[in-house]
């Protein structure tokens, strides 16, 4: 549909696992312990090729925010979410970031491998 | 203005009753002759008793018409000055740079010297005249400006300045023109017998013709300079030259293929007797447009290309290829080798274009957020335009004075790009969230500007903000829009569709008056 725009990050990047579209940099990796239904998730300050659903009020673990569901801008596939605003001061440093998932996207290192299992080995830090 | 006794000196004519009837007679006194109707002109002077210009004044302007300067000097005993020496001055400038063409330094100089330094007038002036001596270079004295300049030295209403009726009434039809917000009309369209105003009835809003021919989105189109056939290029891997015939329909000429990928981009050459193409991650490639034949591939081992160029001249092919690098063809096909090291100029997605006098090449540069200007005299981006968002195209005004951009964020900007760079536009109101949708300059002046939507609707701006016309009809996203060079109520919209539309005036409500 169209011509899609897409940008490349430059050196290592976390992918969409589907269309491998690239998503964020290692150098914005804020936190990796967040989680989402799905199992882990990893916040970062900046996320590209990706598109913005509806923004909605939504109950999370740590209380309410306002949050966009975000899609990789090639295959469509819900990859996360967007920090929109936090009701809450303690949660406000999430602001204008980005939570992608784990089961979502691969690193370069991942994709040499070619292995597609979801859950990986519980020596991540949280 | 003896003939005239005091109250008929003071008539007026006109309803607010600014305007004097024996000045309103002068001036078309004035506008009979300048039309080379000098005895109409006369006949009107004497029925009227109102002479353009009193006797002293006719002589004088007599005399400085025939270049008698000391004789005009002494005419100006017949006039209340209120600056005599000022005018002496002008006058003794004409006899000086006289004596100068006629290659009479002696006499250039002792007039500087005994006549017009002793006025102590403008003595700036003085100097500058002495050193045109020395530099032997002369100033043209045009008469006609002489005139204008005396004309203000001299006390109001005793000399007429020539062609008034004329400068008021273009003046007139240009304000006009200028406060005509969405003005999109031929010059020739003005009169001056109706008030104007376009309105936004002289802006496309119509569908005039659905162009049908690729099988796939069409992802973007061009007018060729002449305005005489349209370009378009598609996921479909193919471009279509389409011709204007005599009713202003398009026909299809030829069908471009050959590439094996989807095309992004078909630009004509500059006398539009060809285009290049450009494949998606894949190659350039030049065709004839007469004959529709495939003539020559653009490539690089190695790398696919991102976008491509004409040179200015049309002797060559610039290409921005997906190893970010720019790269220069001659149109046989070989690589010109540049000097430099070649570092990356360009983006993944990055047009690429060279300006008309050849001194530019423009891309998109670091971290998609900058337009690079590489100057290719020095070798060097002289230039940058910081954008704060991510750029996803741009594309050039025909004079290549302005750009205009477009934004990851659903914004244009506009761009003047003549000298130091500088935003003087800011749109909005289109959607993009996931395609490259393009705009261009057009209509009157390209003073409009028209873009492509993923809503399939094509957007049409005047100024700032808020678009002046939303034109639907596409079903799909609009990709691309071009607008005829030649006819500026034409403009043409390509969709993921499939199709092509020409958008036109609505004839009935272009008819209507005010």
């Amino acid at each position: 549909m169209g011509r899609i725009f897409t940008v490349e990050l430059e050196g290592r990047s976390y992918r969409c696992r589907f269309c491998r579209t690239h998503l964020a940099l290692p150098d914005d990796l804020v936190s990796r312990s967040f989680h989402c239904r799905r199992g882990k998730a990893y916040l970062f300050n900046r996320s590209v090729n990706i598109s913005m659903g509806p923004l909605e009020e939504r109950m999370m673990l740590s209380g309410m925010h306002t949050v966009a569901d975000i899609f990789c801008c090639c295959c469509g596939q819900n990859v996360g979410w967007k920090y929109e605003s936090a009701h809450e001061k303690a949660q406000k440093y999430k602001e204008g970031k980005f939570v992608l998932e784990r089961g979502r996207i691969v690193d370069e290192i991942d994709l040499s491998t070619e292995v597609y299992i979801d859950t990986r080995s519980d020596t991540e830090d949280s | 203005m003896k003939d005239l006794g005091d109250s008929e000196a003071m008539e007026t004519i006109g309803s607010k009753g600014l305007v004097k009837k024996s000045e309103f007679i002068r001036i078309l006194i004035d506008a009979l002759s300048s039309l080379g109707f000098a005895d109409i002109a006369a006949r009107l002077e004497n029925e009227s008793k109102t002479p353009l210009h009193s006797s002293i004044a006719k002589q004088f302007l007599e005399l400085v018409k025939h270049g008698k300067w000391d004789k005009s000097i002494d005419a100006l005993q017949g006039f209340e000055l209120r600056d005599e020496k000022a005018v002496r001055f002008l006058l003794l400038e004409q006899k000086f740079f006289e004596f100068l063409k006629t290659d009479n330094v002696a006499g250039a100089l002792r007039t500087l010297r005994d006549e017009m330094e002793p006025l102590a007038v403008n003595k700036k002036r003085i100097h500058e005249l002495a050193s045109e001596v020395i530099s032997a270079s002369v100033e043209d004295a045009e008469s006609v400006r002489l005139v204008e300049r005396l004309q203000s030295l001299f006390p109001p209403a005793v000399i007429v300045p020539e062609r008034m009726l004329e400068y008021f009434l273009e003046n007139h039809i240009d304000l006009e023109r200028k406060y005509c917000f969405h003005h999109n009309v031929v010059d020739s369209d003005l009169s001056l017998f109706s008030k104007h105003q376009c309105g936004k009835r002289k802006i496309p809003s119509e569908t005039v013709q659905i162009l049908e021919g690729h099988s796939d989105e069409v992802w973007f189109l061009k007018f060729s300079h002449d305005g005489k056939y349209l370009a378009s290029s598609s996921k479909d891997h193919s471009a279509i030259i389409w011709e204007m015939n005599a009713e202003g329909k398009f026909l299809m000429k030829h069908k471009l293929e050959g590439h094996e990928s989807p095309v992004v981009a078909v630009l004509w050459s500059p006398d539009d007797g060809q285009v290049i193409t450009c494949g998606e991650n894949e190659v350039i490639k030049r065709w004839d447009v007469g004959s529709g034949d495939f003539v020559q591939s653009y490539e690089k081992d190695g790398v696919g290309s991102v976008s491509c160029g004409w040179f200015y001249d049309g002797s060559g092919i610039v290409g921005a290829m997906d190893d970010r690098r720019i790269y220069l063809w001659n149109l046989d096909g070989t690589e010109i080798q540049q000097e430099q090291e070649q570092e990356k100029r360009a983006q993944m997605v990055s047009d690429v274009a060279m300006t008309s006098d050849g001194k530019w090449v423009i891309s998109v540069g670091r971290e998609q957020r900058e337009i690079s200007f590489f100057n290719r005299e020095t070798g060097r981006v002289e230039k940058v335009i910081q954008e704060k968002d991510m750029i996803t195209s741009f594309s050039l005004s025909r004079d290549n004075k302005h750009l205009l951009i477009d934004l990851i964020t659903q914004k244009i900007h506009a761009w003047s790009i003549e000298g130091e760079p500088f935003r003087y536009l800011k749109l909005e109101g289109h959607k993009r969230s996931r395609f490259i949708i393009r705009s261009c300059f057009g209509g009157y002046g390209e003073t409009f500007v028209a873009s492509g939507s993923e809503d399939s609707q094509v957007y049409i701006w005047r100024s700032g903000g808020e678009p002046c016309r939303v034109l639907s009809g596409h079903s799909g996203a609009v990709n691309c829009v071009s607008w005829n060079p030649t006819d500026i109520h034409m403009l043409a919209s390509a969709s993921d569709d499939r199709t092509i539309r020409i958008w036109g005036l609505d004839d009935k409500e272009a008819a209507c008056d005010d």
